[in-house]
């Protein structure tokens, strides 16, 4: 079964500041980003994602790939449900899991127990579950008693684990990670690539955005190249980041 | 992502046939059976699919799961509140503070300028000032407070109008600490309003549903066009001299229009009149009803209409 079903999804953002004409010209021809058009209300947008027609069944671990604003994270959030797409359809089966910005929704003056509810309250979760999980992800992310200090005291690498911890704890079907994964340091990624991959063995879809060629090897099985928020190539890992290297090797 | 409906049969739901509209459904299949457990137990499944339900019933269903989710949103109110207050020493009791210096104060110089007795105007200006709190900070904060979760609504799918019952919740629990200064205030003047303070219950459901579909009705609005905010805390502010909150309608001779056509005297004096023991006149009754009932119209048709576009607006 298909956990994972985008039908030509494309996804616009009107640009309500900055209109300028010369502005949208220079944009136009810009090489990066999105392509910038106009409505018939002489506004401009930005085609963040077009036709994207997609299919991912349970295991399938998939690599996003792109330059700069090439709709990877809009894409995303498209499959978080957080941007519903001004075309086509999308349709997710199962719990999503999002860890775009790990410092969204953490309160820092707040200890990292609490922290972890209030995660865990936010994916879904009901307070006896958390009660129950709360130590098992306390143990998971190997900060001990520093779970007890507020979290305005913690390193990007703390904040990571317990983020991830708390993620990959709730029931989840589909886990969406964006770029920052690389802050991890690597015996902590590489237990949390088990966790990761434990849940793909439970059936379970992953969908990471990364510049970093290791990690989209390390963590995928898939590659999605996004070009201008249009599908370029969609595939076998090594192939796909042969393709999108030989063009980046022309580019330069 | 608790966006959720139950359906009863097993197969799922089948996509139909796209058609070049937006539209959104969420559904929940109970046809997955988890082995493990309980043999034949149903786990729920949840399907996010933008494709064959109507934003209305979207709409609904948003309005619905948000605001029935008590244990998210009161969470998220406390923690608001403990946020404040964190490395305080008195913590949300600072509110209780800071109001009982504004009721000692303006209680001792309004009352000298109306002339009127403090054993009856201080209950009335302590109870009016706590009452106006709540119902302006419930407004003024409901309206920012998509752009404020701006970081999270663009990360968790969640019901929008959770962030807006959080935000009024947070408002209750303010509520509830000021009522500690009515309560000595009531003490000392020896105020008992009988049973006739019953009447609080329904009045306070009521207001606080009217607050709701003005809080999401401006948070929409906030989203799209950011001087809205600034507009109504400015109208807002206006609206306290105006509203007989520190000053008696029984002042205002004549042009009764700028009492009893303003909705904020209405909301005030049916929550207001219970506790200091006096009857609620019907027609504030009449007109806290027929707005609840017109604005949530307003507010649903709204966001019926633009619910989806807002994560883009922000």
């Amino acid at each position: 079964m298909n956990l994972i079903e985008l039908s030509d999804v494309g996804v616009d953002f009107v640009i309500y500041q900055g209109s300028g004409r010369s502005l949208k010209k220079t944009l136009l021809n810009a090489g990066t980003g999105g392509r910038l058009s106009h409505d018939a209300h002489h506004r401009t947008f930005v085609k963040a994602l077009s036709g994207i027609t997609l299919s991912l069944q349970a295991g399938d671990r998939l690599g996003l790939i792109g330059g700069n604003g090439a709709g990877k994270s809009t894409l995303l959030r498209v499959l978080a449900g957080v941007y519903e797409p001004t075309q086509g359809r999308v349709r997710v089966v199962g719990n999503v899991t999002p860890l775009f910005d790990i410092s969204q929704g953490i309160d820092p003056d707040a200890t990292g127990f609490d922290n972890i509810a209030l995660r865990a309250a936010y994916l879904g979760m009901s307070r006896r579950e958390i009660a129950n999980v709360i130590d098992e992800i306390g143990e998971f992310t190997e900060l001990g008693d520093y779970l007890d200090l507020p979290v305005r005291t913690y390193s990007a690498g703390m904040m990571l684990r317990l983020a991830f911890g708390v993620a990959t704890t709730v029931k989840s079907d589909v886990l969406l990670l964006d770029e920052w994964i690389a802050v991890g340091d690597v015996g902590f990624l590489e237990k949390a690539q088990q966790r990761a991959s434990s849940f793909v063995s439970r059936s379970k879809v992953m969908v990471v955005a990364s510049h970093s060629e290791p990690v989209i090897r390390r963590l995928c099985n898939k590659v999605l190249w996004l070009r201008k928020g249009e599908l370029a190539a969609f595939g076998d890992v090594d192939e796909i980041i042969k393709q999108y290297n030989a063009e980046q090797n022309v580019a330069a | 992502m608790s966006d959720l409906k139950i359906e009863a049969t097993g197969d799922g739901a089948k996509p139909e046939a796209l058609s070049g509209a937006y539209r959104g459904e969420t559904k929940l299949d109970a046809n997955v059976m988890t082995g493990a457990a309980t043999a034949g137990a149903v786990e729920r499944e949840i399907v996010f699919d933008t494709g064959a339900v109507s934003q209305k019933s979207l709409a609904a269903r948003d309005i619905i799961d948000g605001l029935s989710n008590f244990p998210l949103w009161s969470m998220i109110g406390w923690r608001d509140i403990k946020q404040r207050y964190r490395r305080s020493t008195l913590g949300p009791f600072w509110l209780t503070l800071s109001m009982a210096f504004m009721v000692t104060g303006l209680g001792l110089v309004y009352g000298a300028l109306f002339r009127m007795e403090l054993s009856k105007y201080l209950p009335f200006l302590c109870l009016g000032l706590i009452l106006w709190e709540f119902i302006s900070k419930s407004i003024i904060e409901g309206a920012s407070s998509f752009v404020l979760l701006e970081g999270l609504i663009k990360q968790i799918r969640l019901p929008l109008t959770t962030h807006i019952a959080s935000t009024i919740w947070r408002n209750v629990i303010v509520l509830g600490h000021n009522a500690a200064i009515y309560l000595v205030v009531a003490t000392i003047f020896q105020i008992n309003p009988g049973w006739n303070a019953l009447w609080f219950i329904p009045a306070f459901f009521v207001v606080t549903l009217n607050l709701t579909w003005i809080a999401l009705l401006l948070a929409i609005l906030c989203t799209r066009f950011r001087d809205v905010s600034l507009i109504v805390q400015s109208v807002v502010q206006m609206l306290f001299f105006v509203t007989p909150i520190f000053w008696s309608p029984s002042l205002m001779p004549g042009r009764t229009i700028l009492v009893h056509g303003n909705p904020f005297y209405h909301m005030v004096e049916v929550l207001r009149a219970p506790i200091l023991g006096e009857p609620v006149p019907l027609d504030s009754w009449v007109f806290v009803s027929v707005m609840l009932v017109v604005g949530w119209i307003t507010s649903f048709y709204l966001f019926a209409k633009f619910r989806r576009r807002i994560a883009y607006w922000l």
